[in-house]
């Protein structure tokens, strides 16, 4: 039995390595990921990073991705490709699978697997760690340091409160969402006490505050300072950084109340429910994950029963609940949402999911019902792994898919072939010289795919002679381009992005000279 | 004698060319072809595309298309064959199924990339016009819209091209001198000029939404070969 059980986790894992690893470079590069890896490619080439308390997010993602760059071969930033970045998030979602299976020594082996097992086929979880984003390693972080609290909990000693500080420094150095899921842990903590005093009669006691063991504790929340303090002040070259890891709070809450340009990231508190429950925009294929969500459900009803069955820790599956509830509220009612960042509690939607459909399986006592029990859970694997794949390979970058968020449409990568097509024609190849006029300076993800031509000007001002072998523009500068423009292009029309619109001007010889050789 | 003979056949040759005349004038005759318009979308955002070579959109009524007597919608029921055998959404049947609603439900996905659909019509025709709709939920355009019509089913011989807006050859047909449009409830009218055929090829390469390529249906008009 522990022969196939060791067996149905090693498939499970092979499952989610596959949705994980499979095509990593299929997807056009969203402006975000973009971003990210320009600052992962400056810290390559020159050896620098300095923490931006406005932008960006923490340091431990560029940091993450320079072994992969090493060992991709490349030289230097404009050899390299996208899928040695994205291999971080991705081994990240793939941790994240094997930690899953090991929350079974608290929550019970069938929780494990059958969370495991969701969570390795999940659109969504699949989607974001092919993602080069902080989100997934924030996510690792986050569920390891659970882990190694409830470990710490249940044998108090140095070596699990240090990984427990291990992992909050690392959450903190990566992302600043660290803090509500810190508030979020520490209240789920509190309220789990609160309901075994319930449980037991008695009111809190200072005894018990008292007996804790406060020197561990200590070790560990020093421990997650030194982390955080070693990423922030870029390995110590950089003084300031520890420092704005702490100011950067002002400007994250004044973008979580969603002001100024960040409030079009402004939705209603429903909004990740609703991603999560139900999807049809248009003609296309209908998204949910309510399998999932009825599991945890019923996992979250079970979580409060008072029997529970032996390998099954009582205060483990309320924390989880408690904690993945107080993120969920938290979370739905920053006005700033993006669907990423739902993803931290829906893991903990995933590990109660876990919880919900051993119950399940549990309940049909009698062994003929539980085997078409077994059955429908794995067809509601199934059509989650269908879902995954559809969402993954078939419409990784369409805005019917619900992950798909302000991303790069796949007629930016047209645009950017083309501009390499006419780089080809031209006298100077890669040095040809291009303009990108954006008066707003949104033109990401287009300095990651021209990485290899030398002379691309990003002007977010009116250049004084804007004529060139190539300018990409919006429509809004059609007047003014006619204005001062000397040559005669041809012009075509893309959308970086769904209503993001941009013009690429072809001065006329290389056009009719890329015409006349495509034949 | 020989000169009764003569008027004789004289007058038989006239009535006959006179009764054959009107015959002939009757076959070519150029009549109305009835077409069904679908319910138009009012909805969805502007269109943000724009090229050298889109079409201004034109709002007005399309006129009356006039074709020889006896053309007919031929394509209704007709087999469908794709380079896509699995559309992602709905089934190739449904190109021809006369459902030609903007609802979701009547969307053929064909995967990305240069991919084609095409009717057999069972037998050569004269083929006067092939209506066409991608989609109109909404405004979008098309890329690399070639119409193609051969006798082969492989589209190897004697292929005759009646339309073309590839301007760049990206699809490997051809460039094309065809203008790109907006998608609306009207379709896109191809004449096709008797072109005598028995197998019609649509192709498209992805959309200005996204890059899957869709069908709602597909008219042939035509009348059989003589």
């Amino acid at each position: 039995m522990k022969i196939l059980y060791l067996a149905l986790l090693a498939a499970v894992l092979a499952v989610g390595a596959f949705f994980r690893l499979h095509q990593l470079d299929k997807r056009p590069l969203h402006g975000d990921e973009a971003n990210q890896a320009v600052k992962t490619g400056i810290l390559y080439d020159k050896g620098t990073y300095v923490y931006d308390p406005h932008e960006h997010h923490g340091p431990t993602l560029y940091y993450m991705a320079q072994p992969f760059l090493k060992l991709s071969g490349a030289a230097s930033f404009k050899d390299t490709q996208i899928t040695a970045y994205r291999l971080v998030p991705a081994l990240c979602g793939i941790l994240l699978v094997a930690l899953t299976m090991a929350y079974g020594l608290g929550l019970g082996a069938w929780a494990g697997f059958w969370a495991a097992l969701l969570l390795a086929v999940s659109h969504g979880m699949a989607y974001y760690s092919r993602y080069y984003i902080q989100e997934m390693s924030l996510i690792l972080f986050t569920w390891s340091a659970v882990f190694a609290g409830w470990r710490f909990i249940r044998c108090p000693g140095y070596g699990w409160a240090l990984l427990f500080g291990l992992f909050a420094g690392l959450m903190h150095a990566t992302k600043e969402t660290s803090l509500p899921i810190f508030m979020a842990m520490g209240g789920a903590l509190a309220l789990v006490w609160a309901w075994e005093c319930l449980e037991r009669r008695e009111t809190p006691r200072r005894a018990e505050l008292r007996a804790l063991p406060w020197k561990p504790l200590l070790a560990a929340a020093a421990l997650a300072a030194a982390v955080s303090v070693t990423f922030f002040s870029s390995f110590f070259t950089h003084a300031r950084g520890p420092l704005d890891s702490v100011l950067t709070y002002a400007t994250y809450l004044k973008r979580a109340e969603g002001t100024g340009s960040t409030g079009i990231h402004d939705h209603p508190w429903y909004y990740y429910l609703s991603l999560l429950s139900w999807h049809w925009k248009m003609a296309g294929p209908k998204w949910t994950e309510a399998p999932v969500l009825a599991l945890a459900l019923f996992g979250a009803v079970t979580a409060l029963w008072p029997k529970r069955t032996p390998d099954e820790d009582k205060r483990l599956v309320r924390f989880l609940l408690f904690f993945t509830l107080a993120m969920t509220v938290g979370f739905s009612l920053i006005p700033y949402k993006s669907p990423w960042n739902m993803l931290v509690f829906y893991q903990g939607m995933l590990l109660l999911a876990g919880c919900g459909a051993a119950a399940l399986v549990r309940m049909a006592r009698w062994k003929p019902l539980q085997a078409p029990m077994t059955a429908l859970l794995l067809a509601g694997a199934a059509f989650l792994a269908n879902q995954s794949w559809l969402g993954n390979f078939k419409y990784a970058a369409d805005v019917r898919n619900p992950y798909v968020y302000a991303h790069t449409s796949t007629a930016a990568l047209r645009m950017v072939d083309r501009v390499h097509q006419i780089a080809a024609v031209h006298p100077d190849g890669n040095r040809m010289i291009v303009r990108i006029i954006r008066p707003g300076g949104d033109y990401w993800p287009l300095p990651w795919y021209f990485r290899d031509l030398e002379r691309v000007g990003y002007h977010v001002g009116f250049p004084a002679t804007p004529d060139a072998a190539v300018i990409i523009s919006g429509p809004e500068l059609n007047q003014l381009l006619k204005e001062h423009l000397k040559d005669d292009y041809f012009v075509e029309s893309c959308a970086l992005r769904p209503g993001i619109s941009l013009q690429v001007r072809i001065r006329r010889d290389l056009w009719e000279k890329f015409m006349a050789e495509r034949g | 004698m020989k000169t009764f003979w003569t008027l004789t056949l004289g007058m038989m040759a006239l009535l006959l060319v006179s009764g054959m005349v009107p015959a002939a004038a009757a076959d070519d005759e150029m009549v109305e072809v009835k077409i069904e318009l679908p319910e138009p979308f009012f909805g969805g955002t502007p269109i943000d595309y724009w090229s050298e070579n889109l079409e201004k959109e034109d709002f007005r009524d399309r006129p009356p298309f006039m074709a020889p007597k006896g053309t007919e919608l031929v394509s209704a029921g007709k087999p469908v064959t794709s380079s896509d055998k699995n559309p992602s959404l709905g089934e190739l049947k449904m190109l021809v199924d006369g459902d030609k609603n903007y609802a979701k439900n009547s969307l053929i996905e064909l995967a990305d990339g240069t991919q084609w659909v095409q009717i057999d019509l069972e037998a050569e025709h004269e083929i006067y016009a092939i209506l066409l709709w991608h989609f109109h939920e909404g405004k979008r355009v098309y890329f690399d819209v070639v119409v193609q019509v051969s006798n082969d089913a492989e589209f190897k011989d004697g292929v005759t091209t009646l339309y073309n807006n590839d301007i760049d050859n990206s699809s490997g047909l051809g460039v094309g001198a065809d203008k790109e449009y907006i998608e609306n409830n009207k379709g896109r009218l191809v004449e096709a000029k008797g072109a005598k055929a028995r197998y019609v090829r649509l192709y498209s390469n992805g959309n200005t939404a996204d890059d899957m390529n869709h069908y709602v249906e597909a008219e042939v008009f035509a009348r059989a070969a003589k």
